[in-house]
């Protein structure tokens, strides 16, 4: 029933690890700096490409190489799979779909390239973005027909998008697409392996890579496994390992300012280990110091929490934000995260957003009774929610009062919110409010990688065998991920490094 | 006459391949009692501390606040989650003898199919944790199939992995084996 390491197991191990030492020392990875005789490693197994990481990415990158036939397998460091894409609340952004159609929104791939860069202020690779937004829509079909994932036939409008383009999950989770891409997996024979923990990336003397050295039944919680496992990947390496968000160390040296006073919605295993081994064998580093926070994170409760599901969309929608201190809003509600994140923190604390009654009753059912008297307050005047803030009150009520104008008359002259037209008075008790501090959510910096999803080299050439899809590939989203377009970015570039890993020519 | 010879023959040594017979008979008389003798006795969980490594797992089992002792107390043994062989038990037993173990012992790895070998109807236990307002742990828009072991620990200290990111009333209100 338990699995133990049997003796022979253990001396085998041993001997492996003496003779993996032997070659590591004549190795000392990839870069052109050190000797290279990958010949002395005595492989314990083989395939053809080989995942690192088993969220969207390497879910989708899998699935693709195992379609064009080729063996894969995947491994995943911690003890359970998804990392952050079984977390996250599955929105996904899409142009010209069908539900837009149907809603009769005009949208194009250029437009979502043209929020993407206004969000990312051009810092954005955008050749990328540009394959990113004109696959959004076969990709949306691949979930539907390959996977099988059921979406709602509701949209949703996340801050930064110039108009409605976010499919969700039914079950408003990742799970709901994760699980559906896992079970593909499973159907297709490929095998993923938990608690393998990738430790280093083997090539040979011409750069090219050969496999990994990982470590067996790794556990997180300790940092420690049982040995070292060598896995020959004949075709290719896909890195999909994810971002380093929950690295503190990692990423107080790219912005010392995120310490660990700032919270993160991101899972404890998202700390960069797959970037960091990449970065070792000369890996092009992109971005890594621009690190995305959440301005939609509650102080009131850990991680990403429920309040996101009422800040991020309806209650940015229907309501407003504003500074305790003044009583004045400080930013668009519905802008991008950095412009929001940027606001809140220049206050020095946390924001407070509000709606009426009217404006609660948009939030999607269940949300509510969730977090009342958690994270969110009802109040019966206006009066009564700016003295539970220590909000002045006068100013308070003519900032409302002067949001109200702009309501009536369809344009907002101070922050230009473009849902405006939309939106309603804020005027029916009770109120019900939130207060908001920003959380570390998401790291747009990674490795360099082409269009090909190759990862790419301090010469700027191509590292042969190795991908990089999803958050551990940088510069796609620039200074600033507009909401849902991590999904979009992990399925397509997932989808087109499995399918190119699988034609690379097999070096053994 | 040839038969006589060979019958003679036989009879040349009968003392010498008798004892042999004999030792070798109780010899393998006596191995056999030992190692029946200690199965028998390895019942008993309080034999597993005759190796020192195991006494923390056992007072887990005897006598704490520990998953493992709430088993105890439904008459479970230690055999009943680790039935390894005889010859896996034996292979145990050298290694602590010739000190080829690590210390603390790792981790073992027991599936959720292990967990619902004895609790068959997961059902009842997603109703059992339903406390209302979508926050079952059992029940998580997150998971289909998470381990028992992300959460619950036999030796250790359990603890809600859900907590991470929110925060659940009920939690507050779990045994003291739990972290949340």
């Amino acid at each position: 029933m338990a699995k133990e390491i049997g003796r022979r197991d253990f001396v085998k191990n041993m001997a492996l690890t003496g003779a993996a030492l032997a070659g590591a020392a004549a190795l000392g990875g990839c870069s052109q700096s050190s000797a290279s005789d990958s010949s002395s490693i005595k492989w314990d197994e083989e395939t053809d490409v080989l995942v690192i990481g088993s969220g969207f990415a390497g879910c989708a990158a899998a699935i693709e190489a195992a379609l064009a036939g080729a063996q894969v397998k995947v491994l995943e460091k911690m003890d359970i799979t998804g990392g952050n894409s079984r977390i996250c609340g599955g929105a996904m952004a899409v142009a010209e779909s069908p539900l837009q159609e149907k809603e009769g929104i005009q949208d194009s791939p250029e437009l979502l390239v043209e929020d993407m860069l206004k969000a990312g202020l051009g810092l954005n690779h955008v050749e990328k973005v540009r394959m990113i937004a004109e696959k959004s829509l076969e990709t949306l079909q691949w979930t539907m027909d390959v996977l099988k994932v059921e979406w709602s036939d509701q949209m949703m409008w996340p801050g930064g998008h110039s108009v409605m383009r976010t499919y969700r999950a039914a079950n408003n989770s990742g799970s709901g697409i994760l699980e559906p891409a896992l079970a593909k997996l499973k159907e297709l024979g490929v095998p993923v392996e938990t608690n393998m923990k990738m430790a280093r990336i083997i090539c040979d003397e011409n750069r090219r890579v050969q496999g990994v050295e990982a470590i067996d039944r790794y556990k997180f919680s300790s940092d420690s496994g049982s040995g070292s496992r060598y896995i020959k990947a004949r075709k290719a390496v896909v890195l999909a390992g994810g971002g380093f968000g929950a690295n503190v160390a990692l990423r107080t040296t790219q912005d010392p300012r995120l310490t660990e006073a700032i919270d993160c919605t991101n899972h404890p295993g998202c700390t960069g280990d797959a970037l960091l081994e990449a970065l070792k064998i000369d890996a092009l580093p992109v971005h890594l110091s621009w690190i995305q926070l959440g301005p939609w994170a509650s102080p009131d409760e850990k991680g990403f929490g429920l309040t996101p599901f009422f800040s991020t969309l309806e209650g940015a929608q229907w309501g407003i934000m504003v500074d305790p201190s003044t009583g004045k809003r400080i930013i668009n509600e519905m802008g991008d995260r950095k412009q929001k994140s940027d606001a809140i923190l220049a206050t020095g604390h946390a924001a407070v957003m509000f709606v009426d009654s009217v404006g609660i009753q948009t939030v999607q059912e269940g949300v509510v009774d969730k977090i009342l008297n958690k994270t969110m307050w009802e109040f019966d005047s206006l009066d009564e929610l700016a003295s539970h803030f220590e909000i002045p009150a006068d100013a308070l009520k003519q900032e409302v009062a002067r949001y109200n104008s702009f309501v009536a008359n369809g344009e907002d002259l101070d922050f230009h919110k473009q849902t405006i037209k939309m939106a309603t008075l804020i005027e029916k008790p009770p109120f019900y409010a939130v207060r908001l501090w920003p959380k570390v959510h998401h790291c747009m910096g990674g490795v360099m990688t082409d269009l090909e999803c190759k990862v790419m080299d301090f010469n700027l050439e191509i590292i042969k065998g190795l991908y990089a899809a999803g958050e551990i590939a940088g510069g796609t989203h620039g200074a600033c991920r507009v909401g849902s377009c991590a999904i979009l970015d992990s399925l397509v570039c997932g989808r087109v490094a499995g399918q190119n890993a699988a034609q690379e020519d097999a070096w053994a | 006459m040839e038969d006589k010879s060979r019958d003679s023959n036989h009879r040349r040594y009968p003392g010498k391949n008798r004892t042999i017979l004999i030792v070798a008979l109780l010899a393998v008389v006596l191995a056999s009692g030992t190692a029946l003798g200690l199965v028998k006795a390895s019942e008993n969980p309080s034999f597993c501390t005759a190796c020192h490594i195991m006494e923390p797992y056992y007072q887990s089992w005897d006598n704490s606040c520990l998953l493992a002792h709430v088993h105890a107390e439904e008459g479970l043994t230690c055999h009943e989650c680790h039935d390894e062989s005889l010859g896996a038990k034996a292979q145990e037993g050298f290694k602590y003898v010739t000190g080829d173990y690590e210390e603390p012992l790792p981790q073992l790895d027991f599936s959720r199919e292990d967990c619902l070998e004895c609790h068959t109807d997961f059902e009842e236990v997603m109703v059992s944790t339903d406390h209302g307002g979508g926050e079952n742990p059992h029940d998580s828009p997150h998971w289909e199939d998470m381990e028992c072991t992300m959460c619950h620990s036999m030796h250790g200290q359990s603890q809600v992995y859900c907590t991470q990111c929110h925060d659940f009333e009920w939690a507050e209100y779990l045994g003291e084996n739990w972290n949340y």
